[in-house]
């Protein structure tokens, strides 16, 4: 009498074919896993959450008071070490113009805008984020190499928009800092 | 000119038994393309990762 095997047994065709579905799905799960793994990873080593710390301002009292009026722009070097950028954006430049920064030294930008979106990002650096109105976009990095770098708005923000650029010179760290010494903001004119 | 006899078109005369080897075998193939295009995808989330959003660092 010859038997026949049920149809999900091993060493049939069908049972080979469940058990290659049942392999990948459990690959599939682990490649999940691994994902959710570094998210969360990530989200308790960093404490990083997706919408970064979220901190306001009216755009409308920006140049009467404030960290964002006009004389507390640019580059300074922080009572505590820090390296700060302060600056804004608005249709159709940036105040300041041109940005010193170090190299070899953590630089924090806190930017925002007085009137629509702008873009910001910087050169080649990994620098890169949006200027809105009411909000302060910080973002912290450090610069490599000395030169020249371009600044241009990459956010459309009216018919000027092409206009609307700005440079930064990256320093060595020693020659910025015994420049900084000399003046409370640092300027890209010669000294 | 000769003309290909019928049985060689793919598939067409297969019984079930041929059909039921092929499958017996095991999806080798399939495994190979989609585990080449799932470590792909993978690489390069892992690589945007630790290459991107590493080194961009924290917003704070």
């Amino acid at each position: 009498m010859v038997t026949t095997p049920p149809p999900m047994a091993p060493g049939t065709s069908a049972g080979v074919a469940a058990r290659a579905e049942k392999r990948w799905a459990i690959a599939v799960g682990l490649i999940v896993a691994l994902l959710v793994l570094v998210m969360v990873f990530t989200a308790l080593h960093w404490s990083a959450m997706p919408p970064s710390r979220v901190e306001t301002i009216d755009p409308r009292t920006l140049h009467l008071a404030g960290e964002f009026v006009e004389s507390n722009l640019g580059t300074a070097v922080e009572a505590d070490g820090r390296v700060m950028v302060r600056l804004i954006g608005q249709q159709y430049s940036f105040t300041p113009q041109c940005i010193v920064v170090p190299t070899d030294m953590p630089v924090t930008f806190r930017a925002t805008s007085s009137d629509v979106i702008h873009g910001f990002i910087i050169g080649k650096s990994n620098v890169n984020t949006m200027l809105v109105p009411g909000f302060i976009a910080t973002f912290t990095t450090t610069f490599r190499k000395v030169g020249e770098q371009l600044m241009p708005c990459h956010e459309f923000c009216g018919t000027g928009h092409e206009g609307m650029w700005a440079k930064v010179q990256v320093l060595e760290r020693n020659e910025f800092l015994a420049r900084a010494t000399k003046s409370r903001r640092l300027s890209c004119v010669p000294q | 000119m000769t003309q290909p006899p019928d049985h060689a078109v793919p598939g067409d005369n297969l019984d079930e038994d041929a059909l039921d080897n092929i499958v017996r075998a095991g999806p080798v193939g399939a495994v190979a393309v989609a585990g080449v295009a799932t470590f792909i995808v993978v690489a390069m989330v892992i690589g945007f990762y630790l290459f991107i959003y590493l080194p961009r660092g924290i917003l704070q």
